[in-house]
């Protein structure tokens, strides 16, 4: 490659990367070569086009112009207003009857400038009394279970539809979430909880939230350079000029999560700052500055099978109970399936399975006498509202042929049903969990986890259920396959996808399964929309 | 909104247009993310003085117009470093917009989905990394192990790639 086409290479890349001899050095050869500033120009024509194509933060173009026409709507209504008002005012101060003599010319022009002082004070008033309105920064797009904001020292329960001011401070019970959203498309899912606080920047005005505890998921449209939102916590500050995160107020610092785009997330008053892309989680706090790539699951300790990629010859893999290792396992299609995104396991009345992994569990649970048992999935259901039945089926099962089977993940009657082959037999009941709805096509991250005398069903990080009759070892397991959206004789098939799932030997914490939850909307929630 | 002709709907110009102003204001040197902020200013400018469009103009023409001009301010209000040169590199780009209508005209999204969907696997990854994850070229190096000169000649060569793709795919059009 020659000079100037290094220097083409770097311009293209970072418009701010050339010296002031680069940039002599690249005017002059252009000004030789109309060929070649030809095809510079395509190339960044082309750049644009290709960024118009795959970016995220350039895909509402449309709704940003429409949303630029109504404020020069609204601004050129409120100005033409203001002037009707103040003509209003004026007019009738002139108009007003008068018992008086005539006045003479001293007296009107007296009164004129009277007249024209009061007009002035008016704006002044209606200026200053703009001014001190609260302004709507933002309206209200779901709100589930007890969301308050406070008003005036009171908690008043928050709606879909109310419009959020600035300085108003939000707060999520137990089991409250609120969704609100700014003009510009950009959207917050304030989670269970948490408090937050809607403000503006004091110097740009750019869109500002206080997170005080808890959670917040972002969604940002793209800001403009110089106005960026920002995120504050008790350890931190994150700056965003558009992408997709998590943000979480811990005890001891705060956790950044990155899905798309890149945040500049610094430490709160100091200029220490660390520059967090996709696929990247940081943390910040007094003690601690980090950042780590975001991989599902967490950990991989006392693992025994995992799933995770479609395409990755990792992305599936099982210990090997002789060695302790884990090894590539891959699972094989059966019937009306299909990939999702190059990522996931997309299911239309068929499943995957492997015989393999079914010998090696066998092993690891029945042979190793182990006695603790962990299942977690992440999947998004069809959404098939026609059907009465939507959403029901097997999603995960372990040797069943439209049984027990040794255990399974199921749905059915709006519910998440778990099963499991215990030495106390078969005659326990199934561990039966609801949330809204599990076939809403929402990801949701759904696990159950099982001890002696302690059985647990979770979705979405949050334990909904716990029985203690179930007991025993897992002594009396069969031989069977492992199976992803049916049973393995392909009875009860689930329609929807799989994005990844996780068995584990042993319990996994509430914290562990809420860090899983979150890191798998992080990871996969992109894929699923 | 003013009075306009009928043959105007301020709508339908935005949607047909917007992907052909927003590339040929990123023609004339204006980075990535700060394209979408002066084509909003442009389809502005049309919402406001779309009465004042010449009959002897089509809507794109009058675009393109304002957006050089918005350009030109943005490279002044914005350039404190090389301001003369990034100046002079505008005219330079504005100019060989004059030689051959190529890649700002024509159905160039939908040809551009086709010939994408033809380049190899290796280099949709790189494309993924470089405009959907928005990824520096030292980061999509280090993951790709390779370096950063290297990424920014590959893409250069897949942008090629892809306009030769276009340009056949839309010469082959008009053929039909």
């Amino acid at each position: 490659m020659n000079q100037v086409q290094e220097l083409l290479t770097r311009y293209l890349d970072d418009r701010e990367s050339l010296s002031e001899t680069d940039w002599e050095t690249l005017i002059a050869e252009l000004k030789k070569s109309p060929t070649l500033v030809a095809e510079f120009r395509d190339q960044l024509i082309l750049d644009d086009y290709l960024a118009q194509k795959l970016a995220l933060d350039r895909a509402d173009f449309l709704s940003q112009v429409g949303q630029r026409v109504n404020d020069y709507d609204r601004q050129v209504a409120d100005t033409f207003n203001q002037v009707r008002e103040l003509r209003s005012l004026a007019e009738a101060e002139l108009t007003q009857p008068s018992l008086k003599p005539a006045p003479s010319w001293w007296t009107w022009g007296t009164s004129a400038g009277i007249v024209t002082a009061a007009a002035l004070v008016c704006v002044a008033v209606m200026w200053q009394i703009q001014w001190n309105q609260p302004v709507a920064v933002a309206v209200v797009e779901q709100v589930t279970g007890e969301v308050a904001v406070k008003v005036g020292g009171s908690n008043i329960q928050l709606e879909k539809g109310t419009e959020l001011e600035a300085s108003q401070e939000v707060t999520t019970g137990n089991d409250g979430s609120v969704e609100w959203k700014y003009a510009d498309g950009t959207r917050i899912r304030l989670e269970a909880n948490a408090k937050a606080r809607l403000e503006r920047h004091p110097e740009h005005e750019g869109k500002r939230v206080f997170l005080d505890k808890g959670s917040l998921w972002g969604d940002i449209a793209k800001q403009r350079g110089n106005r960026p939102m920002t995120f504050v916590t008790p350890h931190a500050e994150a700056k965003v000029l558009g992408t997709r995160f998590q943000l979480v107020v811990h005890e001891q610092d705060s956790e950044l999560e990155v899905s798309h785009g890149i945040v500049d997330f610094s430490r709160v008053g100091s200029t220490e700052s660390i520059r967090v892309e996709a696929d990247r989680v940081s943390h910040i706090g007094p003690e601690r500055m980090e950042l780590e790539p975001i991989g599902w699951p967490r950990r991989d300790d006392d693992l025994v099978f995992k799933f995770t990629h479609i395409e990755r010859a990792d992305g599936s893999v099982a210990r090997n109970p002789d060695s302790n290792v884990l090894r590539e396992t891959p699972l094989l299609a059966r019937g009306d399936v299909g990939v999702w995104q190059n990522r996931g396991l997309m299911l239309s009345g068929g499943s995957y399975h492997s015989a393999e992994a079914g010998e090696d569990l066998l092993k690891l649970f029945k042979d190793h006498d182990r006695r603790e048992l962990t299942v977690e999935v992440v999947l998004a259901a069809e959404e098939m509202a026609d059907m009465p039945m939507h959403g029901s089926g097997t999603i995960l099962s372990l040797a069943s042929k439209g049984d027990w089977g040794n255990f399974s993940l199921r749905t059915a009657e709006g519910q998440w049903i778990a099963m499991l082959r215990t030495e106390t037999g078969e005659a326990l009941q199934p561990l039966k969990w609801a949330i809204d709805s599990p076939a809403d096509s929402r990801l949701h991250h759904v696990a159950w986890t099982y001890r002696d005398g302690e059985w647990k069903g979770y979705c979405d990080g949050e334990m909904f259920v716990v029985s203690n009759d179930v007991h025993g070892s897992f002594k009396n397991w069969i031989a069977g396959e492992l199976t992803v959206g049916a049973d393995e004789d392909a009875s009860q098939p689930w329609r929807g996808v799989v994005f990844g799932f996780a068995i584990y030997r042993r319990v996994l914490s509430q914290e562990e399964l809420q860090e899983n939850a979150r890191h798998a909307r992080v990871v996969y929630e992109p894929f699923a929309e | 909104m003013p009075d306009v002709p009928d043959r105007f709907d301020f709508n339908e110009i935005v949607r047909e247009t917007h992907p052909h102003i927003r590339a040929y204001i990123a023609g004339m040197g204006v980075p990535r993310h700060d394209v979408d902020d002066i084509a909003q200013d442009v389809f502005l400018e049309l919402y406001r003085f779309l009465d004042r469009v010449p009959a002897n103009v089509t809507p794109k023409q009058w675009l393109k117009g304002i957006a050089r001009n918005l350009c030109f301010n943005y490279f002044r209000k914005h350039s404190r470093r090389n301001r003369l040169q990034r100046e002079a590199l505008l005219q330079l780009l504005i100019k060989a917009e004059g030689d051959e209508p190529r890649l700002a005209e024509g159905p160039i999204r939908s040809a551009l989905d086709v010939c994408y969907e033809k380049l190899p696997q290796e280099s949709r990854q790189m494309l993924k990394l470089k405009y959907e994850d928005e990824l520096p070229s030292q980061t999509i190096a280090e993951r790709l192990q390779s370096t950063s000169e290297a990424i920014r000649v590959a893409l250069f060569r897949i942008r090629h790639v892809l306009r030769e793709c276009i340009s056949r795919s839309l010469t082959a059009e008009q053929l039909l």
